[in-house]
């Protein structure tokens, strides 16, 4: 696997993973964004994770400071680097190699 | 009983609910009147055009027009200049946005994009744009609000998705009540890349900047206006340091004034043809002729007469450099640096190439602002259509003479080296022929072994103009008079005898005309 930053990292699995998923309530995309991160989580990092979940339309200042356009939008904030995705997060593949999670563990 | 009120009710509701299209003044100088107007009111306007041709100018100074003229806060999004270097560029136009910023008038927002939208998985939307935006309106509790780009914004997405959001924006724009305008890149094949936004948007406007003959100009048209007249015609329009000028046609200017009033054209015998009184004040007047019939020294000696009678004269030259011309035309005594020297006469003086003929008619423009004379001669006109004379050029020269007429009392006066037989090679002269109000043709004719200089004038609307066609000279010599009746071109101060004064007991009109006196045989006659 050549996905970690750097060496220790390599052989330190992050203890947990934190992402911020923010979506628009109003739309179904964002629906299925909560769904399928839930479900990938559940399914690949098990109980090393942790979801926050904000609709811009409550938060909108949160997502400003994130500067938002696109929704759904999932940013993990750790292990660094910082990476985004867009998207109703259907294709679980390019999360994994988006976020480098080594899904054998 | 109930019911037929009700009705009428409703009827009265109806008629006074009758949709009418608001618009919204941009404030800029033309844009106005092409749009008639403005643009649409609470709705959205596309602003197409290429990299450089002004996109971000134009809106920021709608912007900026709304906030300093119509107390209309705005926000400027840009997802492509970083904030300082916008403000930076936008300083050196005249710009200070920093104030309105200051004064919470002005918000900029700079939105970085990009990161997220190469990385997607899926459907999406646009949500996180519409949240942002409410905010910044909020801010400045904003009524004007641009997008600058679409392009930028919305780089690298699949525009499939794209198409639903972006005519979900501008749904969600009118909605919110704010007149927006959102600036993309022109397409190839298609207005925009995104090939749809066109038929979304409101109003389109196109910009672009074209060179020719070596001369960049830019340029503005207004492709759609969605419920409204507007003008389809590309106008040229420039950036400098006080901002965004339009050179626009004013379609029809009611206001245009009319004067019964006679100026003098400096020929005597030339006044004789016009009703003895000469040109009409605030009338067009074109003096066409090929090169060497005598066009500059016909327009010095109507400059010269003006002067003379304590009038201001805004001489434009395209040929001859003002020193030429005075020198020239002292060989034939008129005094053009005498009145240089007291102020009634003033050159403008640009080299036809240096910018293109639009651009020359606007410097013009500022120079009769400044000036505010009474006469303007262009000499000659054909020089600074560099681009050839073509209908866009016939229609800059149409829009010059309304402006000119707007002021009512300004002559103005044209030279050409045109002749009637290039009309039938290029047609677009007929324009220029037909749209001024006196038209005078200057010729050579060899008679024998002698080239003679003729003229007569083939129109002077409202004017029972002479029929004749008169030769003429020109000679250094004052008070000279050519027999058989000729007409004689020279500087002549004092009138002795002057049939002016006698038939028309205008005094103070013709008080000071030069004339000619009546003396016998001067030199350079011809024949």
């Amino acid at each position: 696997m050549t996905i970690s930053q750097n060496e220790n990292e390599k052989i330190e699995e992050p203890e947990k993973y934190i992402f911020k998923l923010f979506i628009s309530a109003k739309s179904s995309d964002s629906v299925y964004a909560i769904k399928n991160i839930k479900k990938f989580c559940n399914h690949y990092l098990q109980d090393k994770y942790e979801l926050e979940v904000i609709d811009i339309f409550q938060e909108p200042e949160q997502a400003s400071e994130e500067h938002i356009v696109l929704t759904p939008l999932l940013i993990k904030k750790f292990p660094l680097p910082e990476e985004r995705m867009s998207g109703d997060l259907s294709n679980t593949q390019h999360i994994l190699a988006k976020f480098h999670i080594d899904y054998e563990n | 009983m109930e019911n037929t009120i009700n009705q009428n009710d409703k009827i009265n509701n109806s008629n006074n609910c009758k949709p009418t299209l608001s618009k919204t003044l941009t404030g800029i100088v033309g844009l106005d009147d092409i749009t008639f107007g403005g643009i649409p009111k609470n709705r959205t306007t596309l602003l197409v055009g290429a990299i450089g041709s002004g996109k971000t100018v134009i809106s920021m100074a709608c912007i900026v027009n709304g906030i300093l003229s119509y107390d209309e806060p705005g926000v400027f999004m840009t997802f492509e200049e970083k904030k300082e270097e916008l403000q930076l560029n936008l300083f050196t136009l005249g710009y200070d946005l920093e104030t309105l910023i200051n004064e919470k008038k002005l918000y900029i927002e700079n939105l970085y994009i990009g990161h997220e939208a190469a990385q997607v998985t899926g459907k999406y939307n646009i949500d996180g744009l519409f949240v942002r935006i409410e905010q910044v309106i909020e801010k400045v509790k904003a009524k004007r609000i641009v997008l600058d780009s679409l392009d930028t914004l919305f780089s690298g997405l699949d525009s499939n998705i794209l198409r639903g959001e972006i005519k979900r924006l501008f749904n969600w724009l009118k909605e919110k009540e704010i007149t927006a305008i959102i600036t993309a890149e022109i397409g190839q094949t298609q207005l925009t890349r995104m090939g749809l936004e066109e038929a979304i948007a409101d109003c389109v406007i196109e910009l672009n900047n074209r060179v020719s003959n070596q001369i960049a100009t830019r340029r503005i048209r207004v492709v759609k206006y969605r419920g409204s007249e507007h003008n389809t015609n590309e106008y040229p329009f420039i950036i400098n340091r006080k901002g965004i000028s339009l050179y626009p046609l004013i379609d029809e200017e009611p206001q245009q004034k009319v004067s019964n009033e006679r100026i003098s054209t400096g020929v005597i015998e030339m006044d004789k043809m016009l009703e003895n009184k000469g040109y009409y004040i605030g009338s067009s007047i074109l003096l066409a002729g090929a090169a060497g019939t005598g066009k500059t020294s016909f327009a010095t000696a109507f400059a010269v007469n003006t002067c003379r009678e304590n009038k201001r004269c805004l001489y434009c030259t395209f040929e001859e450099a003002p020193s030429q011309l005075i020198r020239d035309m002292g060989a034939i005594d008129f005094p053009l640096n005498t009145f240089l020297d007291s102020g009634h006469l003033k050159f403008y003086f640009a080299r036809p190439i240096l910018q293109n003929f639009e651009l020359h008619i606007m410097s013009i423009k500022t120079k009769i602002k400044e000036f505010k004379p009474d006469v303007i001669i262009l000499d000659p006109i054909t020089n600074i259509m560099v681009e050839s004379i073509n209908s866009d050029t016939t229609a800059t020269l149409a829009q010059f003479i309304d402006f000119v007429k707007m002021t009512g009392d300004i002559t103005v006066l044209f030279t050409s080296a045109m002749t009637i037989e290039a009309l039938s090679i290029n047609p677009s002269y007929e324009g220029i022929f037909s749209m001024v109000d006196t038209c005078v043709m200057l010729q050579e004719k060899r008679i024998e072994t002698v080239h003679v200089r003729r003229m007569y004038i083939m129109k002077s609307r409202g004017i029972n103009n002479s029929k004749e066609e008169k030769e003429f000279i020109i000679t250094d010599k004052e008070n000279t008079i050519s027999p058989n009746n000729k007409m004689v071109i020279s500087n002549n101060e004092i009138v002795k005898k002057d049939p002016i004064i006698s038939r028309e007991n205008k005094p103070s009109v013709s008080a000071n005309l030069s004339s000619i006196a009546q003396n016998e045989n001067g030199k350079n006659l011809v024949k």
